[in-house]
């Protein structure tokens, strides 16, 4: 069984991760080291924290890369499952941990390459498909 | 050790979260978290009034960054909600969450670097201002009291108040950047940084900079009429008179 890894950038109970793993056990860990170094004050933390109580989700604290595998350990977990996300940081723990990455689907499938020099550049690749959508 | 799941009300989770994170300064958000909350003020949002009035400090705006931030709402399914509406800036908005979060996948750490040279000519402190929220400015010192009360500010605010911090009084945009993560409750290096780096000018071709007519238009005159700068306002100019003041040497001038 595998274990679903949430971290704060997907804090959603329809999460590709849920979806894919309904019956999957999920963790989230408080990254005691990124805290000190970001200087969160109490509203961004009391904020995640009342998202987290709303997902059948562990909390700890600590280094998530110790963490979800003891926790996984302890549940009977040998993967880990988790949602792509830009962050660089979650992103190299998610591959110490070599977890599966689950990608939500877009906000809007684009052909061909982007170009993101400039705002005006990738409305005008996108703004058909988004008004085509509504 | 599993960290604690049942509270009776949000004085006792605050209670266990500063027994908790003792570093974490301050109160809880009026901004509560969770998937209720987010359907709530999606419900309550008047999209039809947001292209009109979504400049003004007490216009129709959504306030759903924070939880979009966090993924507990996607830009999908806002969009979805708002299906066969003709909500074209609201839409806009909405994607350039999407273009920011593009970006960010493809820099990464360099989010923190200026993604091209600024086009001010002018030299930067990488510190804060020691009067940070104590100018007696009255409307930078309401934007840094609310940041720091609720977490939260209008965008235009934001845009006024780093334009204010960067060009006014050159600070690097990193340093105001860092400071509006510590507190955002939809804090995103992606969408915060690279907002931070468009008023600068290192994301753009000039820099943003406003004038006290144009804040005092949005705010409705809130701050102005009580200031105890209004007769010696750094903003009171036009912009042709701020533009040569603040940057001497920009080199398209």
């Amino acid at each position: 069984m595998k274990l679903i890894w949430v971290h704060a950038d997907c804090l959603h109970r329809q999460s590709p991760a849920y979806e894919a793993y309904p019956d999957s056990p999920s963790v989230f860990v408080w990254d005691d080291a990124a805290l000190a170094s970001n200087q969160w004050s109490m509203k961004r933390i009391g904020f995640i924290y009342e998202c987290l109580l709303d997902l059948p989700v562990t909390i700890r604290r600590g280094d998530p890369l110790a963490e979800v595998p003891r926790y996984a350990t302890e549940v009977g977990c040998t993967e880990i499952v988790t949602v792509g996300t830009p962050d660089p940081h979650l992103q190299k723990q998610a591959a110490v941990m070599k977890a599966e990455i689950l990608t939500p689907e877009p906000f809007v499938e684009v052909k061909g390459r982007l170009d993101l020099a400039r705002f005006s550049r990738y409305w005008r690749k996108v703004e058909s498909a988004l008004i085509e959508s509504k | 050790m599993n960290m604690r799941k049942d509270f009776a009300d949000r004085s006792e989770l605050l209670a266990y979260l500063r027994e908790q994170f003792p570093m974490a300064s301050g109160e809880l958000s009026p901004f509560v978290g969770g998937r209720a909350a987010a359907e709530e003020r999606l419900a309550n949002f008047n999209a039809n009034r947001y292209g009109a009035t979504r400049n003004f400090l007490n216009g129709s705006v959504s306030r759903l960054s924070p939880y979009i931030r966090h993924g507990v709402i996607t830009l999908r399914e806002v969009l979805q909600k708002f299906a066969g509406r003709k909500l074209d800036k609201f839409v806009q908005e909405l994607a350039w969450r999407d273009y920011w979060q593009r970006i960010y996948a493809e820099i990464g750490d360099g989010i923190w670097q200026d993604r091209e040279p600024a086009k001010t000519g002018v030299t930067y402190s990488p510190n804060l201002p020691a009067d940070l929220g104590k100018t007696s400015l009255a409307c930078m010192d309401a934007f840094a009291a609310e940041l720091e009360a609720t977490g939260y500010l209008h965008n235009h605010a934001r845009m006024w108040f780093s334009a204010y911090l960067i060009h006014w009084r050159r600070v690097a945009w990193q340093a105001g950047a860092r400071w509006f993560l510590h507190h955002l409750v939809d804090g995103d290096a992606a969408s915060n940084n690279l907002s931070w780096q468009w008023v600068a000018s290192t994301f753009s071709h000039k820099p943003y900079f406003f004038n006290r007519e144009n804040l005092e238009r949005y705010t409705e005159g809130r701050y102005c009429r009580a200031c105890a700068r209004r007769d010696d306002c750094p903003f009171d100019k036009s912009y042709e008179q701020l533009g040569d003041e603040l940057f001497p040497r920009m080199e398209y001038r």
